[in-house]
């Protein structure tokens, strides 16, 4: 009997490990958030500036910039439903060249930042997408008639216009971030530098934050003598032989850099098409003259299109490729460094919280340039948090790539600055 | 009784070290883990036993020994306990919508792998054993959902990707025409078994394409196209399988066994489905260019052909049993397959139907092309130690550990569909209830497979595209086989 007794307990014991191992575990899909709740709509989150232009021209900062007849700032905004019903911080960020104000939008940011403000990885934010210019890849958000007067733009004008469009808009710094990529995040120091106690934290991804490299001789210097090869310029036929619509970056850089940094004119003679309450294009024939540069080394006046026919700008080097002092030093008046030490207050980035995500696989040597500005900033005292990142096999991080991945990056920090 | 005591203990140390190398040295991938309550229940060192119809799976040679006709069938139930904490992320950071760091489990599942055979001993050709049976040398299910799209790379299609995403169902039936014959004064026996091979392969994939368009259309999240295959067919082969048992003594026998599948092409049909990227603002400005098929975020299914070769591997065996007492018998069995034969699944696909695509050659090129999952196997062997014991006239008893060596050493094509993490043991009881010329058998087994992390993107074929599967892997296996024997 004890016998049959174990023998049924063991039987027991068998079943048990059968259903043990048969057992429904549950769950094998992923655990799918409700994304129906916050599905991207971007007709109620995105506003676009520039289809009101009417209310929005930025004069007379953007009243000359080159291809600019309207003078508007191309700008798209972000508005997250609470910015409806409460004050939100507000973050700007600026396109990197070649970008427009929907380059943020083009990569994602729209559904990245939906998904984390639903999930709580920041809080609810307005962002300001602002454009550069496509035809030449962008001023650097200079300062110049052809570039446009960014300083003031990204400063107090900014500030006004959003405090405008926006009641949600908090006029606090600390609620103000800046950020960009390539030349946006040139712009984005830019900005806070010449405009201090405006924004609170900074992001900036590779771009050209030190035109001539940690040794005077890297940075931007290499890709004079590339653009000389690939031209076939020589010092006797340097200026008319330059071709101002090529299509590789390093020109389309240095001219668009040229009007920012190094502009000729002079004599504008611009058509402006207003839209005004008729409707109808107002023509304005301006004939001032707003800065003119005596060298005629590095004059380049015979190009850029019929429209801008008027818009002559020095480059920073001449026919044998090397930097041209006199304009590469106008140059180098405006590289971060030195507009940190010219700054109207001393130490313009104090308080500021600063985020530098850094590429040595970045285009046009911005990794090294963001590398050797880091080093200078922690010179100068400030902390910044830098954010390594590279590509991955078959995939370097060239031309903003992973911006995808960078925007999370840069939205967490921001949100993290705005503090509570 | 002290040679036999000494017998036991030679076979017992024996048996153990065989035991302890073949955790290091030692059939896995997609071989079963065998047939019969009998030969499961004893982990498989059933070769120099054989004594029912699995004797054609086991060792042809084995029906010789069985001088009643026999018919007989078995059903496994088994279920695959897999657990995936995903770590798929190109360059080990940038997420490509493969669900990571969330514990996943493979589709739950009860599967059955039935089979049947019969045996005959006809008077003719000197008393030859005739049998034909069926059952599956290779088998393979697995299900896994672990994808889900990104919102920015396609908001409106992030949903629609099937739940079967990683699926691989292999099943390879074996009709087998079985011959044995005594020889010897009935001491040794040889059989040969012909099999008509029948297989069946249904397996899906996510696959991440490299996107060949320039920035920003490449840029991420739109660095990879997501491409959802789906292949279904079948292909019929042949494969040979033989076997000699020699009983020494009246206690002991030894067998060999060999076993050539040849390769099975296997054909059928495919849905191929690319789920395309969608940006508003690059949709709209491309509008009538090439270039809109990359930001568009259309779904183009296509509904090719597709060839592919299955290279199964062949593999020897060696096996022995020993009647300690009348009713104790204990065998052993150690078995070598050649995995290392087996390159993976390429996929060859024709007579595409590229409809609502651009006529651009370089678009087309992008999605007619073939896909390839290889593999880089190793030969890999297997040794069993089991034991039987006649309790009662009407109940014997069954127990038996085996040690299972992994194929995938070399993990470094790694994948969902195939989770052989390591090497494997292998536990078993049963238990066979025989009442008159009936034997009904229960057996349940146990596999424990250790875990394993894989960490690092491979492309093993320099194709563009990773061939294995980051993560966090956990498995075991149960199953549990009903049989029944009838003697006649």
């Amino acid at each position: 009997m004890f016998t049959y007794t174990r023998l049924a307990v063991a039987a027991l014991l068998l079943v048990l490990v059968v259903l043990a191992g048969c057992d429904d575990r549950g769950r094998n899909v992923p655990s799918r958030p409700d994304f129906v709740e916050w599905e991207v709509d971007p007709t109620n989150r995105v506003f676009s500036d520039s289809t009101t232009p009417v209310t929005s021209p930025m004069e007379p900062e953007l009243l000359f910039q080159i291809r600019n007849d309207i003078a508007v700032l191309e700008m798209e905004t972000y508005i997250p439903p609470e910015a409806f019903t409460e004050p939100v911080p507000t973050l700007v960020l600026l396109a990197p060249e070649g970008g427009g104000d929907t380059y943020y939008l083009e990569h994602g940011l729209l559904q990245i930042v939906e998904e984390m403000t639903a999930t709580g990885e920041i809080q609810p934010m307005l962002i300001v997408m602002v454009g550069n210019d496509p035809t030449f890849d962008g001023y650097f958000y200079g300062n110049s008639y052809a570039a446009g007067f960014y300083d003031r733009v990204l400063g107090d004008k900014m500030i006004e216009k959003l405090s405008f469009l926006f009641p949600s808009f908090i006029a606090d710094p600390a609620k103000i971030g800046i950020g960009g990529i390539g030349q946006g995040a040139y712009g984005a120091f830019r900005a806070a530098i010449q405009n201090p106690n405006t924004y609170g934290s900074i992001s900036a991804v590779d771009g050209p934050l030190d035109f001539d490299g940690a040794n005077g001789s890297g940075g931007f210097v290499p890709y004079m003598q590339q653009v000389v090869t690939l031209q076939g310029l020589t010092p006797a036929n340097f200026r008319t032989a330059f071709d101002s619509v090529a299509t590789d970056e390093p020109t389309k850089l240095f001219i668009g850099g040229s009007l920012a940094f190094s502009p000729h004119d002079t004599l504008l003679y611009y058509t402006l098409n207003l839209l005004g309450d008729i409707g109808e294009p107002v023509t304005k024939n301006i004939t001032q003259r707003f800065q003119r540069l005596s060298d005629t080394t590095t004059l380049i006046n015979t190009i850029i299109g019929p429209d801008d026919d008027n818009m002559h700008f020095h480059l920073p080097f001449d026919g044998t490729g090397n930097p041209y002092t006199p304009i590469w030093n106008l140059w180098l008046a405006n590289d971060l460094e030195r507009l940190h030490d010219n700054a109207s207050v001393s130490q313009p980035l104090t308080g500021v919280n600063i985020w530098i995500a850094n590429s040595r696989q970045a285009k046009l040597n911005f990794g090294d340039q963001t590398a050797s500005w880091i080093e200078t900033l922690r010179d100068d005292g400030y902390a910044p948090e830098v954010y390594n990142y590279s590509g991955y096999e078959g995939y370097p991080a060239t031309n903003g790539k992973v911006v995808y991945d960078l925007i999370r990056e840069m939205l967490k920090f921001h949100s993290e600055s705005f503090g509570d | 009784m002290e040679s036999r005591m000494g017998i036991l203990r030679r076979l017992a140390v024996t048996a153990l070290v065989l035991l302890l190398v073949s955790s290091s040295v030692l059939a896995s991938g997609f071989e079963v883990t065998g047939l019969g309550t009998k030969a499961r229940a004893m982990g498989g060192a059933f070769r120099a036993i054989a004594d029912d119809w699995t004797a054609a799976y086991y060792n042809p040679a084995g029906q010789a020994f069985i001088y009643d006709n026999l018919v007989g069938a078995n059903v496994g139930f088994l279920h695959y306990r897999n657990e995936l904490t995903s770590d798929y992320r190109y360059g080990g950071v940038y997420e490509s919508g493969v669900v990571n760091d969330e514990t996943l489990y493979n589709k739950h599942e009860i599967l059955s792998n039935p089979a049947a055979g019969i045996i005959l001993q006809t008077p003719y050709w000197g008393g030859m054993s005739v049998g034909f049976s069926m059952y599956q040398p290779f088998d393979n299910n697995i299900e896994w959902t672990l994808y889900q799209m990104p919102l920015a790379y396609n908001d409106s299609l992030y949903n629609d990707l099937p739940l079967d995403q990683y699926y691989s169902n292999l099943d390879v039936v074996a009709f087998q025409v079985t011959l044995a014959k005594r020889f010897s004064e009935d001491r040794l026996a040889v059989g040969l078994g012909l099999q008509l091979l029948r297989a069946d392969l249904a397996f899906n994939n996510v696959t991440f394409r490299a996107n060949p368009a320039d920035a920003p259309f490449s840029d991420r999240p739109r660095d990879r196209i997501v491409q959802f295959s789906q292949n279904d067919g079948y292909g019929w082969g042949f494969g040979l399988t033989a076997g000699m048992m020699y009983q020494v003594n009246e206690k002991l026998s030894i067998a060999l066994t060999g076993s050539l599948p040849f390769d099975i092409t296997v054909d059928g049909d495919t849905y191929q489905m690319f789920y395309m990227p969608y940006d508003a603002t690059l949709n709209s400005r491309t509008l009538g260019s090439i270039d809109n098929i990359w930001v568009n975020g259309a779904l183009h299914t296509m509904h090719p052909e597709f060839e592919t070769t299955i290279k199964l591997p062949s593999s020897v065996g060696f096996g022995l049993s020993y009647d300690v007492t009348e009713k104790l018998t204990i065998a052993l069995d150690a078995s070598y397959t050649m995995w290392s034969k087996y390159e993976g699944l390429e996929f060859v696909y024709s007579n595409w139907d590229p409809t609502g695509l651009a006529a651009d050659p370089s678009v087309v090129d992008f999605f007619e092309t073939d896909l390839t999952y290889p593999q880089d196997w190793n030969a890999a062997g297997k040794v069993a130690l089991g034991a039987s014991y006649d309790w009662k006239d009407y109940l014997t008893l069954l127990c038996g550990v085996s040690g299972d060596q992994s194929a995938d050493r070399d993990p470094s094509g790694f994948t969902p569909q195939l989770v052989d993490t390591g090497d494997k043991w292998g536990f078993n009881i049963g238990a066979i209830v025989t009442f008159q010329q009936w034997e009904i058998g229960f057996a349940t087994s146990y596999i424990h497979y250790p875990d394993i992390d894989i960490n690092q993107m491979q492309d093993l074929n320099n194709d563009g595209l990773f061939d294995n599967f980051p993560g966090e892997y956990k498995a075991e296996t149960f199953e549990t086989i009903f049989s029944f024997n009838y003697r006649f």
